[in-house]
């Protein structure tokens, strides 16, 4: 169980890592980053909210077993896809708007509740809860099971093996010298990818069940 | 030469050429271009070759000769995104019956492969090992090949000199006489929003494997193909088209003058800036010639020259990645204070030393070769190589379409028919 | 250190504007180095997903039985239109990213021909193909046709179906439908057809739990069976009777001949001994077994494999056989038989074709030239005259006059046409120019792909022809001329289609069987 969801992940880690990397990119390179610890906390916290998020699915599917077959289609998947999508692109667009546009009014009030250590674990949450195939491959194994913390045990193995691609994301302070552009880039395209995520991913993906 | 032959060719520009260097490098491209254009086209299709041929002949020449890099650039670069177009769309017709994008093409993989997709799909093919794009294999690479070599070439230059959609907004830039709404230079995010779109396509595109761009945001898909409108998610496609088209390339052009599309939309535009460090070429300014009247950050229109902070003295403008090289601020530098040089390379000329010891000494060989060495130096000058290698490859894209549509206008006159089939 | 790069860098730049034009002259190669070299694939997702498995399919095999004629319709042209020469299988497309490709499985049907009926939904009105699949090996499903007696064959019960898909031309939106085997299960399905590649695309949806077993990897079972379309019919074949009329087709032996024009065979099983295997006596019908669509194992298919190194073993051999026989064969002087003729004040086609094979290429066009003076339709000479010019393109010193040749050879062909007023004179045109097409450099000129069809149309017309005398022998070189032509324009898929038509005839030269060979196809006639 435990080599299986870890050797799983490994597998086919890099999808999810590409599935994350539209939004966790921008957010880690739009902080800022001063020196390696700042930078491992973010990465850290974001991962933490994936680890929690993999483990609230994994406890789901195991404890719901056979009734989880139904609700693992595909489709229904993409619409709980499109609820996280939201969320996520809600996300990125407040915190894009609050630092290019800290003036504004909601920009300020967002300002004074947003953290970058929360920012960063809801980021690793709504990341984590993108179902993409590995993902649904993962959640299948566990179904008939009928055991919550199984399935909490495989999917904690299957973000060990996920976790290895996002190792390059901790060396993102060694760019200091350039580091004032890109966070500027960075902070400008969290709008554009929030925009994408919470419109076309999000809200009309679910609107329609799949968008076609 | 005589008074009188001279009297004939425009006089010599600032930043212009000799008449034999003009004459040679125009010579050059003109062998290229009449094998490229005028062998291989029969019947009317010979008479638009000539014309086609004609025109690049003359624009070329008269650039060389008066220096004025961004009025005759602009009218070949606008002339490729006009002739371009018609005979893209007239051969869709003649193929296909319409415009729009069958299931056909994208099952067979034969989506026509533009240069900006390469933009778009270069992080997933990074990490996938596919195109997320439905064309052939040897369309894709084809253009690869194009676009590899004109950015080896000329790096950014690809938007002012070969882009067959920049046309569309340069030339819109120039119509107005004065801009109805201002934006300097100073405003950096809108000169750096170009890479934070290229960041959200890539991310997107390789977060969803989709090429994000051509699905949503490709202005220039009403002016080529688009997939076809008949379901909900492809009716907001192609509204996004038309809004995007008429925002980002008609309306903001015209009121900013300045190149609103390629210059903070197109993410092609911001990779070529990235990758355009490989190129051989850079804007020069030369300090001593500069009065710091930033005229030329003003007038750029791509806002790629940018001041550095206040420190006192005059303030020189820095030219960015971003630059397309289209000449503009050669043009309006009052001093001619602006050119195009060599990485690397400062002062002297190739053969400037040579020159300089013969400075002086009398003869006829030592004045041959004053003027020969002269000659050799205007034909290995950057800027000499530079707008050839810019004009040989507009020239390439003209060869494929821009005679297609002259001989179709041609065909049109004679047969009132703009389609051949 | 500035020096150096005073020098070098202008030349380097130098160098790099120099080498624009040959990039843009040596495209074709190119091409190929950069797609080699690179490793450029596209997504799969966009053609249906990647390739599982592929069913070569005999062609003109379009007979049932052996016997079986096509309907008499009204307004149907001649051709042969129930042939199909390809089945593929894809793997299932999972794509949760992107709202507008959706989770699919993709079945491919290639056809040899196909008809262009335009008042039809999907563009043909003859074929009607149903796809029966098997996705659970024996543990439930139908032995039966989903319609009682409409294809008059029953199913392997080791592999009885689960799911069927019709597909006709008049579908309505451009759907076909999938049912189960028990009725439960009904939905459309949407089809894609591109008359281009005769090609029909079927894309099943994946929303029902029996179909998505197949996500699981595991081998699937496929009969693939086409008629002839009748929408009154039940199951919507149209049965065959002994001869053939409006609302029937001919040539069936029995009441129990399965009305089945085309079934793609599995290799090793033989669609006339299958499909005439029915039982009158006892009213047993006809058994079909399936296609084995699955993973194949690291080294590729197997049999395949074996196929390959066969190809491989034989070459050798034969390649020595074509060198022996090309030293022997004594070489035929026509140049000689040209001046004879000329001396003779020969002026009609006999000696534009004496010059012509003696690669006397500007006589043979002033020859040709003479009697389209005299003649201006006579499509022979204009088809010579197209070939001389061709022939002179290839003789010319400088590029640029080569190039002027090809322009005119190609101008000169397109005017043949029009002339050509028999079949006879048509084949001789579409040889000559796919001939000429396919060895114009393709980089320049991208005409392979025509240069195919060329041969392609030249088949059909032989084809048409039926046992004209001679004419046997033409079609090995229209298939091998068409394969080769599209293995140059980048069609694998369709190449091998045709490759593997040639390497059924049996007559085949030393230099048919070498080609062949070299693509890794050994000849029917070879096999052991």
């Amino acid at each position: 169980m435990i080599q299986e969801g870890l050797l799983l992940g490994l597998s086919t880690g890099s999808f999810c890592a590409i599935s994350c990397a539209p939004v966790a990119i921008p957010f880690v390179f739009s902080e800022k980053i001063e020196g390696w610890k700042q930078n491992a906390g973010l990465v850290g916290l974001m991962m933490l909210g994936r680890l929690v998020a993999y483990i609230g699915v994994g406890f789901l599917v195991g404890a719901l077993g056979g009734y989880a077959v139904r609700y693992l289609d595909p489709e229904i998947q993409r619409r709980l896809l499109a609820v996280s999508n939201t969320l996520v692109g809600a996300l990125m667009i407040a915190s894009g708007l609050m630092h290019n546009f800290p003036g504004l009014k909601f920009c300020r009030k967002f300002k004074a509740v947003y953290r970058a250590g929360w920012g960063s674990f809801l980021y690793g949450v709504f990341t984590g809860l993108n179902i993409c195939p590995p993902f649904f491959l993962a959640a299948s194994r566990v179904f008939g099971k009928g055991d919550g913390l199984s399935g909490m045990l495989y999917f904690a193995m299957f973000f060990v093996g996920t976790s290895v691609y996002f190792i390059p994301l901790l060396g993102i302070h060694l760019f200091k010298d350039r580091l004032e552009t890109i966070r500027m880039v960075a902070r400008l395209s969290l709008i554009l990818l929030g925009a994408y995520f919470l419109l076309f991913q999000g809200i009309f993906f679910g609107a329609a069940g799949r968008f076609k | 030469m005589s008074a009188k032959v001279r009297a004939f060719f425009p006089a010599r520009g600032a930043l212009g050429f000799s008449l034999p260097a003009s004459f040679l490098l125009t010579l050059s491209l003109g062998i290229w271009c009449y094998m490229f254009i005028v062998a291989r086209s029969t019947g009317t299709a010979r008479i638009a070759a000539w014309i086609v041929f004609s025109g690049i002949m003359s624009l070329f020449f008269l650039l060389l000769r008066t220096g004025q890099v961004s009025k005759y650039r602009r009218v070949f670069f606008v002339a490729i995104a006009l002739l371009f177009f018609p005979e893209f769309i007239a051969q869709l017709l003649e193929t296909r019956g319409t415009m729009m994008l069958g299931a056909g093409e994208i099952l067979n993989n034969d989506t026509p492969y533009c240069h900006i997709v390469t933009g778009v799909v270069f992080l997933p093919w990074l990490v996938t090992g596919k195109v997320v794009f439905p064309a052939g294999t040897g369309a894709i690479a084809s253009m690869l090949i194009i676009w590899g070599t004109a950015t080896l070439a000329i790096g950014r230059g690809w938007c002012s000199w070969a882009c067959f959609y920049g046309g569309w907004d340069d030339g819109m830039s120039r119509l107005a006489r004065k801009s109805r709404l201002k934006i300097g230079p100073a405003n950096k995010k809108i000169r750096y929003f170009g890479f934070a779109m290229l960041a959200f396509v890539a991310l997107a595109s390789l977060g969803t494997l989709a090429s994000v761009y051509c699905d949503w945001l490709c202005p220039f898909k009403i002016v080529t193909e688009f997939g076809a409108v008949d379901s909900l998610r492809s009716y907001a496609a192609f509204l996004m088209f038309v809004l995007l088209f008429f925002g980002l390339v008609i309306v903001l052009p015209f009121l900013t003058r300045k190149r609103f599309q390629c210059m903070s939309f197109c993410p092609m535009g911001a990779f070529q800036s990235l990758l355009g460090k490989l190129n051989l070429y850079r804007l020069r300014i030369d300090k001593d010639k500069c009065i710091g009247c930033r005229i030329c950050s003003e007038a750029c229109p791509t806002l790629s020259l940018s001041l550095p902070e206040e420190s006192g003295g005059k303030r020189i403008p820095i030219v960015t990645s971003t630059c397309t090289r289209c000449g503009e601020c050669m043009t309006a530098c009052p001093n001619n204070a602006i050119s195009f040089g060599y990485v690397f390379c400062r002062g002297k000329s190739l053969f400037g030393g040579w020159r300089e010891r013969l400075e002086g000494r009398k003869g006829a060989a030592a004045a041959a070769l004053r003027r020969i060495t002269g000659t050799l130096d205007e034909l290995l000058s950057a800027h000499a190589l530079f707008v050839y290698s810019g004009f040989f490859i507009g020239m390439a894209f003209l060869s494929a379409f821009g005679t297609g549509t002259v001989n179709r206008l041609i065909r049109l006159v004679i047969n009132g028919s703009f389609l051949l089939r | 250190m500035k020096k150096i790069a005073k020098i070098i860098i202008p030349l380097t730049a130098l160098i790099i504007a120099s080498a624009l034009p040959m990039s843009y002259m040596f495209q074709g190669p190119l091409v190929e180095g950069v797609v080699k070299g690179l490793g450029i694939k596209v997504d799969p997702r966009y053609s249906g997903g990647e390739v599982l498995a592929k069913f070569l399919d005999p062609m003109d095999d379009d007979r049932g039985e052996g016997g079986l004629v096509y309907p008499d319709l009204p307004g149907l042209p001649g051709g042969r239109f129930l042939d199909v020469v390809k089945y593929t299988v894809h793997r299932p497309v999972l794509n949760t990213f992107e709202g507008g490709l959706s989770d699919f499985w993709q079945m491919d049907v290639v056809f040899s021909e196909i008809e262009n009926s335009p008042n039809t939904t999907l563009g043909f009105r003859l074929p009607v193909v149903h796809i029966y699949i098997d996705v659970d090996g024996a543990e439930g499903g139908g032995t039966r046709t989903a319609r009682e007696n409409t294809e008059l064959v029953a199913f392997d019960p080791a592999h009885p179906w689960d799911y069927m898909i019709h597909i006709d031309g008049f579908a309505g939106d451009e759907k076909g439908s999938i049912v189960s085997f028990d009725g439960a299960y009904e939905r459309p399905v949407e089809i894609f057809f591109v008359k281009e590649k005769k090609t029909l695309y079927a894309r099943v949806k994946l929303d029902d739990p029996g179909i998505k077993r197949i996500l699981d990897g595991r081998p699937t079972y496929h009969y693939v069976v086409v008629g002839a379309f009748d929408p009154l019919s039940a199951g919507g074949f149209m049965p065959v009777a002994e001869k053939a009329g409006p609302r029937n087709g001919g040539g069936a032996r029995s009441a129990l001949t399965p009305p089945i024009y085309d079934w793609v065979e599995p290799e090793g099983a033989r669609q006339d001994r299958i499909l005439s295997s029915y039982d009158t006596v006892n009213g047993a019908l006809a058994v079909i077994v399936p296609l084995e669509a699955k993973e194949l194992p690291k080294g590729g298919d197997p049999s395949r494999v074996e196929s390959a190194n066969r190809a491989a073993e034989l070459l050798t051999v034969y390649q020595e056989r074509l060198a022996r026989e090309t030293a022997a064969a004594p070489p035929a002087d026509f140049a000689a038989a040209a001046e004879r003729l000329a001396a003779q004040g020969n002026a009609d086609m006999e000696i534009v074709k004496a010059y012509y094979e003696a690669g006397m290429y500007e006589k043979a066009e002033e020859a040709s030239g003479r009697i389209l003076e005299a003649a201006p339709d006579h499509a022979g000479a204009a088809t010579y005259a197209a070939m001389a010019i061709a022939g002179q393109s290839g003789q010319q010193s400088s590029p640029m006059k080569s190039l002027a040749f090809v322009n005119r050879a190609i101008a000169r062909f397109d005017t043949a046409f029009p002339l050509c007023r028999t079949p006879e004179e048509l084949l001789t045109l579409y040889l000559a120019r796919g001939r000429y097409f396919a060895a114009i450099p393709e980089s320049l000129f991208r005409k392979s792909a025509a240069a195919a069809d060329d041969f392609l149309k030249a088949a059909a017309i032989i084809r048409r022809q039926g046992d004209a005398p001679g004419r046997a022998a033409l079609l090995p070189v229209c298939y091998l001329g068409a394969a080769g032509a599209l293995l140059r324009a980048g069609n694998e898929d369709e190449a091998e289609i045709y490759f593997h038509k040639a390497a059924e005839f049996k007559d085949l030269t030393t230099g048919q069987i070498v080609a062949l060979l070299e693509r890794g196809f050994v000849p029917t006639a070879l096999l052991r």
